[in-house]
């Protein structure tokens, strides 16, 4: 079992990290030190819990990646269920926790032989037919080591299904779901704004540097948000995630209180897009975070995650990341970009030349190294020469543009399709976000990466848009 | 192109045929699928494999389908996980328990070895039951569980390895009849010429048979399915609830897997409603308690294809030589498939018509139906 | 630590969708049914995007006929128990 320890954040210059009560959580037989608005990812991940699970079939070591639910990494058996999502779970006193399918503890699980033995791929369709006897064991085996974990403890009862209407949805509270729900609000509609996460302004709120509009910072957006979303008349249900839309003509939303069917006269999707993980060898090792992860980890919570840290990739996320990670003493080996020029900002870039942030030009991601810890990453040329640059970290983020999410979408017959310039498939949007239903419209990164300005004047627009023809 | 025998679908049924024509020797023969391959009823079943019907034809059929599955994965090297850990159906009331008793009886005449159970040793079967009400149960501990896809592939290996072809994306969209008889099937792409049809087109059979003037009494209604996330290995037999109808089962995976029929009568979409999913979710909590908080991981729907008496339909039709069907068979085409599409196979190969199959002709309907097969579940 | 992990919620790796998608499986949902890709916890959250790439990148595929499994309720695991809820319309038909 890993060491615990203690690498939160408690003096900062210029971030306050609310974490509220301290409470206890009871992990493996250890009690941990937690918050109450820490979600229990967080928490573990500050006291030094670096794998989270291990894969499915080769035992790999997993840890966070995506930090939002999205990436399946975190999940743990929580007071008695298995396979909570531990990153979306907020911390209460006494919550027993612990990580479950592994021969031996998790961090040293003996079924990671079969990573070894199986070097290549593991070709369940092929494996072991004859002779008889050997098929039955491996029958067997395999249904004995399958599963996520043991039946929950208890049989818990069922909640009531709740009922909520409203002229205008909005699914999701990043700033363009925001701006879509407060325009939409001042038209006169009633607005309902779903949000998976206990907080809005999506990832705003692990943003600190200035947002160029208004000359405040992403934190400081995410804050007014909230505060102009309390003045208004709009129901924000927050924790709350939509999670399929009906024929019976409604979209489902799970709360930790159960199902809300929601029936709106237009919806507006501001649902964004999931992260993207390299497809390089070693790609799933702990400690490979995607840079909106880390951003959170660090900025939200307030978590130290290790000591050396690359970046893939010279985005303004990226660059940000650096200058946070700088910030509490990580120190940041480098960072590498494919092309010639920095991509992010130049008020960024400058920033990063004057710590002397070495960036590694023309390279591109060969690989993680590690065998269960990340240990160091490699990089070649860009043009796909030989030459390797191996460099020592403990920590890397990969900024890539994220995969739109376009299932509700999908579920409420829009057309989908794969766009290059939305960075996958994606919901076929027109003006103002018009999709190919007429009461569904979309918003944000779910059409493609854009600027914190642009997703803003996007929100306006659309929120607006779903309003018009329905307002007194 | 030309064929002998030219199979349209893809699926269990003209799968398992085309296989059965190889190893008889025929090997000029075309299967026609026109989606990818697991695109319709057998990627979409539950995979359950049971013996306990109440009608013996069907029990003499599955007895002889579950022999085959035994030995496939030794014969095709490929996987097909078949774990033979029973099928437990559970009385509820006195008309259930007599139902059960009866039909045991009948089984174990044909040496399948179902045995009645009492509500205790129903219990240590299955543990995680709420034991309340039930009654008596019937446990067969040859039946079991397979993994539908993985039978299609083997098969399609085995037949590519004989020399048949099976063409995906291919669908049927002519056939010709010259003097009442079949001589050629086109697709948007070819015209194969070929004087033995097979309709083994599951939900679309009808939609086939019109193209040579023949009208089946078939009609798909639509049964919905949800599978859990994986947890541990907890349930050994699959089970089948009488008051309910309802299949509970759990994969090689550790999903729990259950279906149970809701909407009746002929269907036109296979779409996942949330009336079902609220029906299934009550049912499963009742029947054992502590699944209440495992999560369900997807939930899809596809077609049981209906006859008017529950029984398939095989064989030729009167008036339209060489055209063969093949299906019909209700939700569980799955284990009936090897040994009928292997006695179909000994007779398109020039012997004569098995009696079971016989009896499943296309004609009955005018000559007087079959007594309907009683356990009919999901 | 040889693998790149493509699909993470079932093991699998780059190589074997490259694999297969060479064999002659032509499209995703193929891919899908085959190697259990997208049937995972996350139902193809992380994977589907780079499933695309890899058949695009194979010159197998033109983006625009590309279409994405069939997304089908629910797309985050929900608890069996939700679904079974007391349902108010269930009695006298309350909207």
């Amino acid at each position: 079992m890993e060491q615990i320890t203690d690498l939160r954040i408690y003096a900062h210059h210029s971030l306050n990290f609310s974490r509220g009560e301290q409470v206890t959580i009871h992990f493996e037989g250890k009690k941990l030190k937690a918050f109450a608005n820490e979600t229990l990812a967080a928490a573990l991940y500050a006291s030094g819990i670096r794998v989270m699970s291990r894969s499915m079939k080769y035992h790999r070591p997993r840890g966070l990646f995506c930090l939002s639910g999205k990436c399946a990494s975190c999940r743990m058996r929580v007071n008695g269920v298995p396979g909570v999502r531990t990153c979306r779970t907020w911390c209460e006193d006494g919550m027993v926790v612990l990580r479950e399918k592994t021969l031996g503890n998790a961090s040293s699980d003996l079924l990671f032989a079969s990573d070894f033995i199986f070097r290549d791929r593991l070709d369940y369709h092929h494996l072991l037919p004859r002779p008889a006897l050997l098929n039955r064991l491996l029958l067997y085996g395999v249904r004995h080591m399958a599963g996520m974990g043991a039946l929950p403890d208890e049989a818990a009862p069922s909640p009531p299904i709740r009922d909520i209407n409203s002229d205008v949805a909005v699914i999701g509270a990043g700033p363009a779901g925001c701006e879509a729900a407060l325009a939409a609000s001042e038209a006169g509609c009633s607005v309902i704004l779903v949000e998976e996460d206990r907080s809005v302004g999506g990832h705003l709120g692990s943003w600190p540097e200035k947002i160029r509009e208004g000359g405040s910072s992403g934190i400081e957006l995410a804050a007014e948000y909230d505060e102009r979303l309390n003045a208004s008349k709009i129901i924000a249900l927050k924790g709350t995630t939509a999670f399929a839309y009906y024929p019976e003509g409604f979209l489902a939303l799970a709360d930790e209180r159960g199902i809300i069917r929601l029936k709106a006269k237009k919806y507006v999707l501001a649902v964004g897009g999931y992260d993207r993980n390299l497809m390089v060898p070693g790609n799933d090792l702990p400690n490979v975070f995607s840079s909106r992860a880390l951003l959170k980890l660090v900025n939200r919570f307030g978590i130290r995650p290790g000591s050396q840290a690359f970046l893939v990739g010279t985005s303004d996320r990226n660059l940000s990341l650096a200058l946070s990670l700088s910030e509490i003493g990580i120190r940041i080996v480098g960072i590498s970009e494919d092309g010639p020029t920095v991509r992010g900002s130049e008020q960024f870039a400058d920033e990063i030349q004057s710590r002397g942030i070495p960036i590694f030009f023309f390279h591109k991601p060969i690989s993680a190294i590690g065998r269960s810890k990340l240990k160091g990453f490699v990089i070649g040329p860009s043009d796909g020469g030989r030459e390797r640059v191996r460099i020592e970290c403990d920590v890397v983020a990969v900024d890539l543009p994220s995969a739109p999410a376009w299932e509700l979408a999908a579920q409420m017959g829009c057309e989908i399709n794969f766009s290059r310039q939305a960075g996958g498939f994606a919901v076929k949007a027109g003006e103002s976000g018009r999709t190919t239903n007429t009461v569904v419209f979309a918003v944000g990164e779910m059409l493609g990466s854009a600027s914190s300005d642009e997703l803003m004047e996007q929100g306006r627009l659309v929120g607006a848009a779903a309003a018009a023809g329905l307002q007194i | 192109m030309k064929a002998r025998i030219v199979i349209i679908g893809g699926g269990i049924i003209g799968l398992s045929l085309a296989y059965f024509l190889g190893k008889r020797g025929i090997t000029d023969v075309i299967v026609l699928e026109k989606s990818h391959l697991n695109a319709g009823a057998t990627a979409r079943c539950g995979g359950g494999i049971r013996q306990q019907w109440t009608s013996a034809a069907n029990i003499e059929i599955t007895k002889e389908s579950v022999e085959h599955f035994r030995k496939f994965s030794l014969e095709t090297g490929f996987n097909i996980w078949f774990r033979q850990d029973g099928y437990l159906f559970l009385a509820y009331d006195e008309s259930q328990a007599g139902m059960m008793v009866e039909s045991v009886k009948l089984q174990n005449g044909f040496g399948v070895p179902t045995r009645l159970l009492s509500p205790r040793e129903v219990k240590r079967l299955a543990p995680e039951l709420n034991p309340s009400s039930i009654q008596c149960g019937a446990y067969n501990p040859t039946d079991g569980t397979i993994f539908p896809m993985a039978v299609v592939w083997g098969y399609m290996s085995a037949c590519k390895a004989m020399g048949i072809q099976i063409m995906p994306h291919t669908p049927c969209e002519c056939i010709d009849t010259k003097n009442g008889a079949v001589y050629r099937v086109r697709t948007p792409t070819e015209t194969i010429e070929s004087g033995a049809v097979v309709n083994a087109a599951g939900s679309w059979s009808p939609s086939i048979a019109e193209m040579v003037g023949v009208k089946l009494p078939n009609y798909p209604e639509k049964h919905e399915i949800i599978v859990t996330e994986p947890v541990n290995a907890f349930l050994g037999p699959n089970l089948v609830p009488m008051d309910s109808g309802m299949f509970v089962s759990q994969t090689i995976r550790g999903e729990v897997l259950a279906c149970v029929g809701m909407v009746k009568g002929p269907a036109s979409e296979i779409n996942a409603t949330f009336a079902y999913i609220q029906k299934i979710s009550g049912l499963l909590i009742s029947l054992m308690p502590r699944l209440a908080d495992v999560r369900v991981l997807r939930h899809w729907a596809g077609y049981y294809d209906i006859t008017p008496d529950t029984n398939p339909i095989v064989g030729p039709v009167p008036g339209v030589e060489g055209f063969i069907q093949h299906h019909g068979y209700m939700g569980h085409g799955f284990m009936f498939a090897p040994a009928v599409s292997r006695r179909l196979a000994d007779y398109i190969a020039g012997a004569p018509m098995d009696s079971v199959l016989a009896s499943w002709s296309y004609d009955r309907f005018e000559k007087g139906l079959l007594a309907s097969e009683s356990m009919i579940i999901g | 630590m040889s693998k790149t992990i493509l699909c993470r919620c079932e093991d699998i790796t780059l190589q074997e969708v490259e694999q297969a998608v060479e064999s002659g499986f032509s499209d995703i949902e193929s891919i899908k049914r085959y190697l259990g890709v997208g049937t995972g916890f996350c139902q193809s959250k992380g994977c589907l995007v780079e499933l695309a790439r890899v058949f695009i990148e194979k010159g197998k595929a033109e983006p625009a006929d590309m279409r994405p499994i069939v997304s089908r309720p629910p797309i985050i695991p929900i608890s069996l128990r939700f679904f079974a809820g007391h349902d108010p319309r269930e009695e006298g038909g309350q909207s």
